[in-house]
């Protein structure tokens, strides 16, 4: 059937103006297989000899509209594109059996880019795409299940940037999928509002799951392994959409010792061995994972500054932000304006933690050879904290200069609760994170304990628990 | 690398004068289009020049948008009776049933820019009831004719550039959806996304042209012909840099060089206005997120990118921290996303597999000449 497809799915192109197939009838001309049995609404299938066909079709949806890929390697030579028409499914025949090459095309582009509401993507493979793998925006209502993205060369910086990537969507579900060698983060949910993350796995990306100016994030029963970063949650100078509200918790984050190969952007600047980095944060629990043989730390809590220093380019005017903000405690920079590179509200308990930090990053990278020159051969805490932006934070041996600091004890103004674990203050706030190399304060000096340890102990502050995300 | 667009173009029109009889332009607004373009009765093409209906107007930009190099010829259909509507900024209000017709071709050799030239493909815009619907033609390859596609493809085009040197460009003629990618824009109150065409503004028309019939302003000859109303006096009218200025097909380094200040600034961000803006601006679908704005009118340096640092730019800056360091091209991502040709980090996203050396050049410039600033925190 195949060399029949192209002619036939042009004459009915040719016949659509007038010839509506709205009667919810199969349109499939795909073999002994039907792929579009039970299928509601149009639904049309496609191999992998069929790919002009299938162009032609993706380019011409209505509302409703399935695609299914039988079985095999598809050789692309241009991005997927979805548009023009919402409730579009496409579904492949498993993440293994159907693979959509996109090692032979040449110019930009995604593997699937899709701009388009109630949007289905499942059982299918995306290889080498030159941008993102499976690319979802300014959408609502968006599943991702069971695909896989990934580069065939492992640790290489020319690899695409994101696999999956929902970025502005309203009420996204990213299930039992797989991400592998991306050059930035591997799953990388961007500025959504309700999200579940649930039962992925992430391997050999320099971030492995990262959620970035996102509300309302359940992420759980994934496996980030071997990355770079593990599992990592941030904003962004300059969003919109102020993260809060993420709830981590019974993931298995373990051995992501990856050097770093990002080319550049934010991912660029996590050190290797992070399990988990959560910077210019709030309102986020942290609970029940397994932290395994990462080899700087397991869990990092940073204030934005720590990217970017300069306060105002975090400016925000309150009228452009999107969604929920008003309740949330952001830093005043002006009439209108707030600042969202304070991390805060923090609930971190029940985590179990392995070999943590003894396998640091000795990098030049700023943070990474801070800590490993800081704690020497000491294993780095499992938690640390830079406890910027606190109203008190300085150590008793140091000078506090124009700080205004009062030498006092940490005053955990950003109520960061740490039930279990080993926490280490590396306080950031007394030396100069942009000169290098760093001026260090002495492992001695810094404030670090055991949980529960005052003033991490949980004591009269209120970090949590995030409630339940439903998706709407 | 240069070409001699303008050179064919002007001929092109010239050689309309001898057209031989047409039928009226047949597009019908209640349907698709057909799936032959001659089926339209807008243009021919016989091998050497583009010969349009009467009916049409062909027209020229200020600041052309980079393909790849390819050639272009655009013209216009407003329906008889009916006129666009003129706008100081925005794309004007156009009626129901106009078509906006952009054909893409390649010379085999630059410096024979009339010659062996191939025609590639035929994008029509047609303003439907419902908005603005894009459909891509491709030309068989004896040139007779030029089928509707949907999905687009790829071809590979080989041609000699100016300097003698063999080129090969995997040329993307883009699917429909991802006329998107330029083409939709988002109302800042509603948050609902339209499709508007890009060059059809006052800025970018406001110049002269060399008709079949004598050389006017493209916009008087609009207004003449009835096919445009509310024009005011040129002398109110905005006019984006005009790049014959600077021989843009001629464009060499020294003509770049020897821009300075506010004609520089000018030149400059008109460039980036009619090749980044369409994305990078606060109603762009895609700008939105980098708050990369490069819109000719933006007036924050922050937003034009000075001394910002990228949002989600992924691999795009290559170990660059800022948008635009002033006075450090090289260290600049902007000017590094317009110079590479890495596919997974090059701008703009689409209709680009060179690097405009030109347009980098110039760029590159603009940024040489800011007040050096290493943007290091104070």
């Amino acid at each position: 059937m195949r060399p029949l497809m192209t002619l036939l799915t042009l004459s009915a192109l040719i016949a659509c103006g007038d010839d509506n197939d709205d009667d919810g009838t199969d349109t499939s001309e795909t073999g002994s297989v039907d792929l579009c049995d039970g299928v509601d609404g149009n639904c049309y299938s496609f191999g992998p000899e069929d790919i002009d066909a299938l162009f032609e079709r993706i380019n011409s949806l209505e509302n409703g509209d399935t695609i299914i890929f039988d079985e095999g390697t598809y050789a692309f030579t241009n991005e997927i594109t979805i548009a023009g028409a919402d409730g579009i499914t496409i579904r492949g025949q498993g993440k293994n059996e159907t693979i959509l090459d996109f090692s032979g095309m040449q110019n930009q582009g995604d593997g699937i880019y899709a701009k388009s509401n109630d949007f289905t993507v499942s059982d299918l493979q995306v290889v080498d795409a030159p941008k993102d793998g499976i690319k979802v925006e300014d959408s609502s209502g968006v599943t991702i299940q069971r695909v896989i993205t990934t580069w065939t060369n492992e640790q290489d910086p020319t690899n695409g940037s994101y696999g999956i990537y929902p970025v502005k969507v309203t009420d996204v579900l990213l299930e039992d999928s797989e991400a592998y060698n991306s050059s930035d983060a591997g799953i990388y949910v961007g500025q959504c509002i309700r999200a579940i993350v649930r039962n992925n796995i992430a391997k050999g990306n320099v971030a492995g799951i990262e959620i970035e100016n996102t509300q309302y994030a359940d992420v759980y029963g994934n496996t980030a392994e071997g990355n770079t970063g593990g599992l990592v949650a941030f904003d962004l100078p300059g969003n919109p959409v102020i993260g809060r509200d993420v709830y981590i918790h019974d993931n298995i984050i373990k051995d992501n010792n990856l050097p770093n190969f990002a080319p550049g952007g934010t991912v660029a600047q996590i050190p290797a061995g992070t399990g988990t980095f959560a910077m210019a944060s709030r309102r986020v629990e942290i609970s029940d994972n397994t932290y395994e043989n990462n080899g700087s730390t397991d869990i990092a809590v940073v204030a934005g500054l720590i990217i970017q220093s300069d306060p105002t380019a975090w400016a925000l005017n309150t009228d452009d932000l999107i969604g929920d903000w008003e309740d949330l405690e952001l830093t005043p920079l002006g009439e209108g304006v707030v600042g969202n590179f304070r991390s805060y509200d923090f609930w971190i308990h029940d985590n179990t933690h392995t070999n943590t930090g003894t396998n640091p990053d000795l990098s030049t990278d700023k943070l990474s050879f801070a800590l490993a020159a800081i704690y020497g051969s000491t294993p780095i805490d499992q938690i640390i904290y830079d406890g910027l932006l606190e109203t008190n934070n300085m150590l008793p041996t140091m000078d506090s200069g124009d700080t205004g600091m009062t030498g006092e004890p940490v005053s955990n103004d950003n109520n960061i609760c740490v039930a279990d674990g080993t926490i280490g203050n590396f306080d950031v706030g007394s030396w100069d994170i942009d000169s290098f190399p760093p001026v260090l304060p002495d492992l001695e000096d810094l404030p670090r304990g055991t949980a529960p340890y005052a003033p991490y102990d949980c004591e009269g502050i209120q970090s949590g628990p995030i409630p339940p995300i439903e998706l709407q | 690398m240069t070409h001699k667009a303008i050179t064919i173009l002007s001929t092109a029109i010239l050689l309309s004068a001898c057209a031989e009889s047409w039928d009226p332009v047949n597009v019908d607004v209640s349907d698709d289009p057909p799936a032959l373009l001659s089926e339209m009765n807008l243009l021919r093409w016989d091998g050497t020049t583009f010969e349009y209906n009467p009916e049409i107007v062909p027209y020229v930009m200020n600041t052309p948008l980079f393909s790849d190099y390819a050639l272009k010829d655009r013209a216009i259909y407003v329906p008889p009776g009916t006129a666009a509507v003129y706008d100081d900024n925005d794309a004007f209000d156009m009626p129901v049933g106009t078509v906006l017709i952009k054909s893409f071709s390649f010379p085999a050799d630059f410096r024979s820019p009339d010659e062996d030239i191939r025609m590639i493909e035929t994008r029509l815009l047609i303003h439907y009831e419902t908005g603005w619907k894009a459909y891509p033609y491709i030309w068989n390859e004896e040139a007779t004719d030029a089928e509707l596609k949907l999905g687009g493809g790829t071809t590979s085009v080989d041609f000699i550039d100016i300097d003698g040197e063999a080129v090969n460009v995997s040329y993307l003629v883009p699917q429909r959806n991802q006329c998107i990618s330029c083409h939709e824009l988002k109302d800042p109150e509603s948050g609902d996304k339209y499709f508007t065409p890009i060059g059809i503004k006052a800025r970018h028309l406001n110049r002269d042209l060399d008709y079949a019939d004598g050389t006017f302003n493209q916009l008087e000859y609009l207004a003449d012909r009835g096919a445009l109303t509310g024009l005011p006096a040129l002398s109110e009218v905005p006019r984006a840099y005009d790049f014959r200025a600077l021989d843009l097909h001629e464009f060499n380094a020294s003509a770049i060089d020897d821009l300075e200040g506010a004609e520089l600034d000018k030149a400059a961000r008109d460039y980036l206005d009619i090749n980044c803006a369409h994305c990078h601006n606060p109603n762009g679908v895609n700008g939105i997120s980098s708050q990369l704005f490069l819109n000719h009118d933006n007036e924050s340096a922050f937003n034009l990118g000075v001394c910002k640092k990228p949002g989600s730019a992924g691999k795009g800056g290559a170990g660059r921290d800022f948008d635009i360091v002033p006075g450090d091209s090289y260290a600049s991502i902007l000017w590094y996303r317009m110079d590479t040709e890495d596919a997974g980090s090059m701008m703009p996203l689409l209709g680009r597999y060179l690097a405009h050396d030109e347009g980098v050049d110039l760029v590159a410039r603009w940024i040489d000449a800011m007040e050096p600033n290493d943007c290091a925190a104070d």
